[in-house]
């Protein structure tokens, strides 16, 4: 009878248990919480800069690309969102004719004089702290974490900051609904494509992430009108502090994907020897946002010492193509960036899905597939998947919007 | 009944100054990120050479489709150009530049001023 009787209360219990275990799970899974723009660089609002210089980042990884590859990719963003780039390529040939050969020389100096020679605004500063390829036989990750800061010329105070990781999948992830052969397809690929990654696309990708929390410049039309946006609070002193958003490498035929895991240490870039018998143990890093539960990718996974030898970044062998299995090309054959929460086209394959129904650069993306203007739905359009989707859009310099049943 | 005249007359150029805002920035921007790359990843006199095409091929195409440059690009082939003492070339690039984009005029008169000293010959 007393059994009976706790087994009644538990009964009682079951329901705010239940609810309790559920709160529970969801504290872990919280994003960091969401802020203003304006409430996050007041000083950016401030000081409106609208010409941005560039310094080249300072690499504190082993991987020697890592610092051109997000230097030559990193002006597109920037010009995106409105702003006037200085072109790197020229102030770095007249630095070094200065003597000036490394950012760091520069750091801690006051910046006036980049506004009275360059007529810089602001000065963005880059730190690589982090550039892994890990390959193992079925994932292959890039991790990309940075701090950046953007110091004002003029009043060398600092107008934004950002600090963050992106991890890219660089395998395809099409499936046959046959695990076996789904196994056997994704090794493969996953072998030619570590070495044999295209970087700069991902490169680029991830630097349209890395600045999307940056107010707009003087060329977007939003300028002055993003204050409101809502960003997540990240800021580089911010421990364990990660963008709950995800970029996926525009116009690749390849299928990758990115998301975006909390920071933990920071090992030496390494890449697995491709030897088979490579085991993979439990991911170390999971992600930290719930929308983007992507369960076998989770992150880079820990491989034992021994299967590792450091590397630098594969180059491209020539006349390799990669497709990912069982897709027939470039999706949509549009790809969008994200700013502001807000998605944009930025190219469009002509002769696609997109440049038939109408789609044209700088059209607002509404709608995809029935999901609005998300990192999901960035993924999803710049993914190169055959398929078909609802699109809406907002034609550009215009409120109308269109529709579209999209076949690709 | 003047004043209704003039206000009606008002309205509609209001509506039309409502049209110049400044749009979503479109641009063209063909490989210019993979070729700058390549060139500075394995510098050699072709990969420069391909660099510059690719930033001369952003110029026309931008042209033909009635886009502005992208900021930086007339500035940074005019910038080329000159290195290899093509200077009243580059000085066309350079106007054009300046001519997209007014903020760029304290850049554009530094590099006039290096190219001046002999400095654009690095």
């Amino acid at each position: 009878m007393p059994f009976k009787l706790i087994m009644n209360r538990l009964q009682l219990l079951r329901l705010p248990l239940l609810v309790a275990v559920m709160l529970a799970i969801s504290g872990c899974i919280t994003p960091p919480p969401m802020i203003s723009k304006e409430a996050k660089f007041p000083l950016f609002y401030e000081e409106k800069p609208h010409v941005i210089m560039v310094l080249p980042p300072t690499n504190a990884t082993t991987a020697a690309d890592a610092k051109e590859y997000y230097s030559t990719t990193v002006s597109v963003p920037l010009a995106y969102s409105g702003f006037y780039v200085i072109p790197m390529e020229v102030t770095n040939e007249i630095l070094k004719a200065q003597g000036l050969y490394d950012t760091e020389m520069i750091a801690d100096q006051p910046l006036d004089k980049f506004y009275q020679y360059f007529g810089a605004d602001a000065v963005l500063f880059t730190k690589i702290v982090r550039w892994d390829t890990v390959y193992v036989v079925l994932a292959a990750n890039l991790t990309v974490s940075i701090e950046a800061k953007l110091k004002s010329a003029r009043t060398n105070r600092e107008l934004w900051a950002y600090s963050g990781t992106v991890v890219v999948d660089l395998t395809g992830n099409s499936s046959t609904g046959n695990i076996v052969v789904d196994l056997i397809a994704k090794a493969v690929v996953t072998a030619v494509a570590a070495a044999a990654t295209d970087y700069v696309p991902i490169a680029q990708s991830t630097n349209f992430q890395l600045l999307s929390s940056m107010p707009t410049g003087k060329y977007h039309f939003r300028y002055g009108k993003d204050k409101g946006d809502q960003i997540r609070d990240l800021s580089p002193s911010s421990v364990g502090a990660a963008s709950s958003t995800a970029v996926k490498a525009p116009t690749d035929s390849s299928s990758k994907k990115v998301e975006v895991v909390e920071p933990k240490e920071t090992p030496p870039i390494m890449i697995a020897s491709a030897a088979v018998d490579a085991q993979s143990t439990p991911p170390r890093a999971k992600s930290s946002n719930p929308s983007t539960p992507e369960p076998g990718i989770a992150g880079p996974k820990a491989i034992e010492p021994s299967e590792i030898k450091a590397v630098n970044l594969p180059e491209k062998p020539k006349n390799i193509k990669i497709e990912p299995p069982h897709s027939t090309g470039n999706g949509p054959g549009l790809s969008v960036y994200i700013l502001s929460n807000q998605l944009w086209a930025r190219e469009i394959e002509s002769g696609s899905a997109a440049d038939a129904a109408g789609i044209r650069a700088g059209d607002e993306i509404v709608s995809f597939g029935g999901n609005g203007a998300n990192f999901e739905t960035m993924k999803h359009i710049n993914n190169g998947k055959t398929g078909s989707a609802e699109i809406s859009w907002r034609v550009s310099g215009k409120g109308e919007v269109k529709r579209a049943n999209l076949r690709f | 009944m003047k004043f209704w005249i003039i206000l009606s007359a008002i309205i509609p150029l209001l509506g039309l100054s409502g049209c110049v805002a400044p749009q979503q920035p479109v641009y063209y921007y063909g490989s210019y990120s993979r070729t700058l790359y390549q060139a500075k990843k394995n510098p050699s006199p072709e990969k420069a050479a391909k660099h510059q095409a690719e930033l001369l091929s952003i110029i026309e195409q931008s042209k033909q489709r009635n886009l502005r440059v992208p900021p930086g690009i007339c500035c940074e082939y005019g910038w080329a150009l000159a290195q290899t003492g093509r200077v009243s070339e580059a000085e066309t690039y350079f106007a054009m530049e300046q001519r997209a984009y007014p903020e760029s005029a304290a850049f554009v008169g530094f590099l006039r001023s290096q190219i001046k000293k002999g400095n654009g010959n690095l």
